[in-house]
């Protein structure tokens, strides 16, 4: 097995690989990141061949690690990397207890969050990288951690997914090239390149802060915004959890405070520019 | 059919929220969210507190409420009762 | 050879821990979880004084292990609401029983499918009522169906079509193609009352059904998790002055006396536990084959051994099914019928 063992803020991974390549590609993407803490890895990612042949002849890569799911189709060697990072969600998603997970993006500022909920293609992932070069520090780009405790964003810094157009809009953007991991291209989830958060992001993943607006991003509209109540904000990050049943009543009394004391809205931009400037509006509204 | 006696754990084994009107139950037995509108909550209340047949559940809620008392209202609190002994909520003896 | 092996000493003696490397603690957390017994591990070094890592760690398998109960205990229930109009009061098996009972073998326990026992004159009702009460199908075609009912101890298996739990309905503990033939009859005529409505074996038959269904039954995947239960069980039954005579008494009578007694030698190799040594018998070759089926999970949590794996898989269904049977069925399977 090949081996990386790396902290991204409260999740302590080994991931392990039956080929060097992914490995290789992750060290570089995690270049900078710390080791575990006390050198004690709690959380163990794989990518394994299904069969044990697969490693040689036709290569195919399935995820998986202390937990997995029966369905998930094998992939090319040559993606081993977004194998490794889907086996490293995987685990959170499946297994994290001690936060409550939304499935969303995070950026902070001035001490106060923003989160951005969204599925694949809503664009949470390309405004979380853009807001986290323009003076805001990137949380997360997939899952934020709420803990129960006080209810504060525990920051989750791995690296942002970048898919198709949002590819090229970040390479404008970004000075160092040593950021970005390889271009993969017809990957299943379409062309794919990963970025490392900056170096602020990096250094300040042990601090939390407070969750102070939520907005739900749909890219490749006309520009246009609404309200979101409370009971339906609380249905849509219900829906959007992963562990939000296996938390119990913590996790009932965790997503009621959120949405009785976090306003939320939804809104529409038919590009990162506008969808910029739709965010800092609302920013302003509430006084981040 | 509407001899049967309906019971529930409501309130005890609950913890309940309002918010915009709905009415969120967290059930500690089965760890189940319920998002439950009126007349929901209402009928639940009132079983938690005596447990009853449907006919005098809907006397007791369309009185409570204001509502007409008529068959179609029995219907209605049939329909809500058979939802929640599916969830879990109320049980037969 | 590096297997399964850190988590069977961690179970039997936990101050053992105490010497692990933060490697060996991840090693023993990745068998742990691939084996479902980090729950139990997580609850049997729930006292010692451990880093503040590994011990939050633990604390969040032991909440995954409390949640997990409460779900099991709630399909208990629901299930005690589905069958109690028709008369029906099922027998508890495994996991769910040890919960519903407050055994220790249910302390940290990852309970899976609800599984229940009925006479089998009642299993019509029983198939009834759990669809009346919202249960589905499971394998819908025509084949696994009839293989199921015509063959099986069990009903195919039935998913709530709301909860997504999933209920197994046997109505006795082995296939009815199997060679040994336990008494179902009796099995049901000395079970226990363990709530209104719901019932559990009797101890000496609690630990024949967990022998059966560690070794008659499965190809031993999640053997070592069905052998700690049998472990807990033991060291809480022996308690009781006659429980051994008893236990030889039921064994011989559901004609299960060689499985029981390799039970018992795998429990006493694997996790010392106290055994009658006039039950377990002397050690036989065939015994080393067993532990190494046991045990075979590396430090990643992968399973190792497959030529040993392959083995007991084609002798589970052998045992199941006589010869001409398995290869029908299994060319069957193989066609995507």
């Amino acid at each position: 097995m090949h081996a990386l063992s790396l902290r991204v803020g409260a999740i302590s991974y080994r991931v392990g690989s039956a080929w060097p390549g992914p490995i290789a590609a992750l060290r570089h993407l995690y270049a900078g990141y710390p080791a575990p803490e006390a050198g004690f890895a709690e959380v163990t990612a794989r990518i394994d061949p299904p069969r044990p042949w697969r490693r040689w002849i036709r290569p195919q890569v399935a995820i998986g690690g202390d937990h997995s799911l029966p369905d998930t189709v094998p992939m090319a060697l040559r993606h081993g990397l977004l194998a490794a990072e889907m086996a490293m969600n995987m685990q959170v998603a499946l297994g994290e207890r001690r936060h409550l997970l939304l499935h969303a993006a995070a950026v902070e500022r001035g001490g106060k969050v923003l989160i951005l909920p969204g599925e694949s293609g809503s664009g949470k992932s390309t405004l979380a990288a853009l807001l986290g070069e323009s003076g805001w520090r990137l949380m997360s780009d997939e899952f934020v951690m709420i803990d129960p405790a006080d209810g504060t964003a525990q920051p989750f810094p791995r690296a942002i997914s970048l898919k198709n157009g949002a590819i090229a809009e970040m390479e404008t953007h970004i000075a160092d090239p040593a950021r970005f991991g390889p271009h993969l291209s017809q990957t299943p989830k379409g062309d794919l390149r990963h970025l490392r958060p900056n170096a602020e992001a990096i250094a300040r993943m042990d601090e939390p802060a407070t969750p102070a607006l939520i907005l739900f991003p749909s890219f490749g509209f006309e520009p246009a915004s609404d309200g979101i109540s409370r009971s339906e904000l609380f249905a849509r990050l219900t829906e959007g959890s992963t562990n939000y049943v296996a938390l119990g009543q913590a996790g009932f009394e965790t997503m009621i405070r959120l949405a009785e004391t976090i306003p939320a809205a939804r809104f529409a931009y038919p590009d990162s520019a506008t969808g910029i400037a739709i965010v800092e509006q609302f920013c302003a509204e509430v006084g981040i | 059919m509407t001899a049967q006696i309906y019971r529930t754990d409501f309130p005890n084994q609950c913890r309940t929220h309002a918010i915009d009107g709905v009415t969120l139950i967290f059930h500690r037995p089965s760890g189940m969210t319920h998002f439950l509108a009126s007349p929901i909550p209402d009928m639940l209340a009132l079983l938690g507190a005596t447990p009853m047949n449907a006919t005098d559940l809907t006397a007791a809620l369309c009185g409570q409420l204001g509502m007409p008392h008529d068959a179609e209202a029995l219907a209605v609190v049939e329909a809500r009762l058979a939802e929640l002994i599916a969830s879990g909520l109320v049980q037969t003896d | 050879m590096k297997d399964a092996r850190p988590l069977a000493v961690a179970l039997t003696d936990p101050r053992s821990v105490l010497r692990l490397s933060a490697d060996g603690w991840t090693n023993l957390l990745a068998i742990a979880r691939a084996e479902r017994l980090d729950g139990s591990l997580a609850y049997r070094l729930a006292d010692l004084p451990l880093p503040e890592a590994i011990s939050r760690t633990l604390e969040d398998a032991r909440a995954q292990a409390a949640f997990g109960r409460t779900q099991a205990l709630w399909e208990v229930e629901m299930a005690r609401r589905a069958l109690a109009p028709a008369g029906i009061a099922p027998i508890l098996l495994k996991g769910s029983a040890f919960a519903f009972a407050g055994l220790p073998a249910g302390v940290g326990r990852l309970v899976g499918d609800l599984d229940i026992l009925v006479p089998r004159d009642r299993l019509d009702d029983t198939e009834a009522a759990l669809l009346d009460a919202g249960f589905e199908w499971v394998k819908t075609s025509d084949y696994d169906q009839g293989y199921y009912r015509r063959w099986m101890h069990e009903l195919p298996p039935l998913v709530h079509a709301e909860r997504g739990s999933m209920i197994d309905v046997h109505h006795t503990i082995l296939p009815l193609t199997a060679k040994r033939t336990p008494d179902a009859a009796a099995l049901i005529a000395d079970s226990i009352e363990a709530g209104p409505g719901l019932r559990i074996l009797s101890p000496a038959d609690m630990i024949v059904h967990a022998a059966t269904h560690l070794l008659a039954d499965g190809d031993l995947a999640g053997g070592l998790r069905n052998l700690w239960d049998i472990d807990r069980l033991l060291r809480i039954f022996a308690t009781s002055s006659d429980f051994w005579k008893k236990l030889g008494a039921r064994a011989q009578l559901h004609d299960m006396r060689e499985p029981v007694a390799l039970a018992l030698r795998l429990t006493d190799h694997v996790f010392a536990t106290p055994v009658e040594p006039w039950l377990a018998g002397h050690k036989r070759k065939r015994d080393a084959m067993f532990i190494r089926r046991l045990l075979a999970r590396d430090g990643w949590g992968r399973p190792i051994r497959p030529i040993t794996r392959l083995g007991f898989y084609v002798r589970s269904h052998a045992m199941r099914m006589p010869p001409l049977m398995l290869a029908r069925h299994l060319w069957t399977k193989a066609r995507g019928i």
